[in-house]
């Protein structure tokens, strides 16, 4: 009887807390989300199920958790005890996983930043830089969304959060999930899960947020310019640009050399044609699988206790602050460069200087179709989208530059 | 909190210099995009042997010195099996 109750206390029923069955129902929602509206499900679907998996209330005994549960700590690929203080003085707050636990092994390359680069190597290997090649002006509009990282890290630091946690709250404005955990990783270990759950969400709810501001922000006849088509770009031009660029963003932001440094990497193995295998396997399998690792471990790693608490609400309506002022700063600095301009450029394209490949081009598609159906914009947005895929790293390692220490 | 959490924090000076780099290394890229067609055509590139070595792509002609070389093997193999 007694072995009876002791069994009956370690189910998860006996230790469920109510917190728990919140993160489950979001989980379920999020899946619900990817399978019904088509939100994002690529990352929906392993997050949602990650919130799921992380949320089944464990006892100390069974090392299956992602959070320190009894569990070891790490630091820069040094295993310490919990208790450990660094040779410094300073008090053991980084990595925490569970010695044996297999999610908090796949954590670890969530923690230490190692997904998100990989994760820009296969960006890079499927990105096609063309239009924006054909079309320089709009690079411009890539810059003027990531206004949205630098007012938001303002706010945070204004709500009281210390600057690097600002900093890594800031960068969900850069709307790129890969980069905010790499941030997150590197400035506010602590705030990860709920950066991340966050980024992503608000990724996937561009079809959601982007519109109204849009429209908000510009005129009927705003909406019905019609650009010049793209030209034709050489292979000379598409080999050459990922190196240069490169070279530019790295020396002016060493901080992005991670991130930058594999995006065009992955972007020269598709353009060289000489490395197809490589490209192939970058933007297929290997994305796929790190896609997989990482949603899943960080839905896993949303534990109620960490995750319900006042600070991850504080980050969530930052985070919707940040993609608001985004979206409102590449649509308004789109109208204010055809000020200048000749050859018009439609504001709507702005809005896809927030990054979020593709999802926020297809919305600039979508919301010019509206007006007219025959103004087709998706070829001229791509080029402001990945020219904000190249800002918001480079304001991810401009922020980790200057808060690192 | 507040205003002097920025303060402290040199908020601020971190967030002008921010988008200042960010537009500046956006502008340099836009600003070589611009040069890029100038440059390569200033700057010969291998796009025609590039060209050619993609898989369709038309072969070259043979030339004089080719033709001897072929001979040459020919009569190379010719002698060996004889």
């Amino acid at each position: 009887m007694e072995n009876i109750q002791q069994f009956l206390g370690t189910t998860g029923f006996a230790n469920l807390t109510a917190g728990n069955v919140v993160m489950i129902v979001i989980g379920i929602a999020f899946i619900t989300l990817a399978i019904r509206k088509h939100y994002e499900p690529l990352l929906l679907v392993p997050i949602g199920m990650g919130i799921i998996v992380g949320n089944i209330p464990l006892t100390k005994e069974m090392p299956l958790g992602v959070d320190n549960q009894g569990g070891i700590v790490v630091r820069d690929a040094e295993i310490l005890t919990e208790e450990s203080e660094l040779p410094d003085g300073t008090k053991v707050e980084q990595v925490q996983y569970n010695f044996g636990s297999v999610l908090g092994y796949i954590y670890f390359g969530v923690s230490q930043g190692i997904f998100p680069p990989l994760i820009f190597l296969g960006i890079g290997a499927m990105t096609d830089f063309s239009t924006m090649l054909s079309n320089p002006r709009l690079v411009m509009l890539g810059a003027a969304a990531q206004v949205g990282v630098f007012l938001t890290f303002l706010g945070a630091l204004y709500l009281g959060f210390a600057a690097p946690e600002a900093g890594a709250i800031g960068i969900i404005g850069g709307a790129d999930g890969p980069t905010a955990i790499f941030l997150a990783a590197k400035l506010a270990p602590g705030l990860l899960g709920s950066i991340a759950i966050a980024a992503y969400s608000y990724m996937a709810l561009v079809p959601v947020i982007q519109p109204p501001i849009m429209k908000l922000l510009t005129t009927e006849a705003e909406r019905k310019i019609r650009m010049k088509p793209p030209r034709e770009v050489s292979k000379a031009e598409r080999i050459v640009f990922p190196i240069a660029a490169f070279l530019i963003c790295t020396m002016l932001a060493p901080g992005a050399l991670v991130l930058i440094g594999m995006l065009f990497f992955g972007n020269l193995l598709k353009e060289s044609c000489v490395t197809d295998r490589l490209a192939q396997s970058a933007r297929t399998s290997m994305i796929d699988i790190v896609t997989i690792l990482l949603g899943f471990s960080v839905g896993a790693s949303t534990a109620a206790k960490n995750f319900l608490q006042t600070e991850s609400l504080l980050i969530f309506g930052l985070g919707a602050l940040a993609f608001g002022i985004a979206t409102a700063g590449g649509v308004l600095f789109a109208k204010l460069m055809n000020l200048f301009l000749t050859e018009k450029i439609n504001p709507l394209v702005g809005a896809a200087g927030v990054s979020a490949v593709p999802d926020s081009a297809r919305v600039v598609q979508m919301v010019g179709l509206e007006e007219d159906p025959e103004n087709h914009l998706l070829m001229h947005a791509m080029a402001p989208n990945v020219a904000g895929v190249l800002g918001s790293a480079v304001a991810a390692g401009i922020l980790w530059s200057a808060l690192a220490s | 909190m507040g205003f002097d959490n920025i303060t402290e924090a040199n908020g601020l000076g971190i967030a002008v210099a921010g988008i200042t780099i960010v537009f500046a290394a956006l502008v340099f890229i836009s600003v070589f995009i611009y040069l890029l067609p100038i440059l390569l055509s200033v700057f010969p590139t291998t796009e025609a042997t590039s060209a050619a070595s993609e898989p369709g792509a038309p072969t070259s002609t043979p030339t004089a010195a080719d033709e001897e070389i072929v001979a040459a093997i020919a009569f190379a193999l010719h002698q060996r099996d004889a």
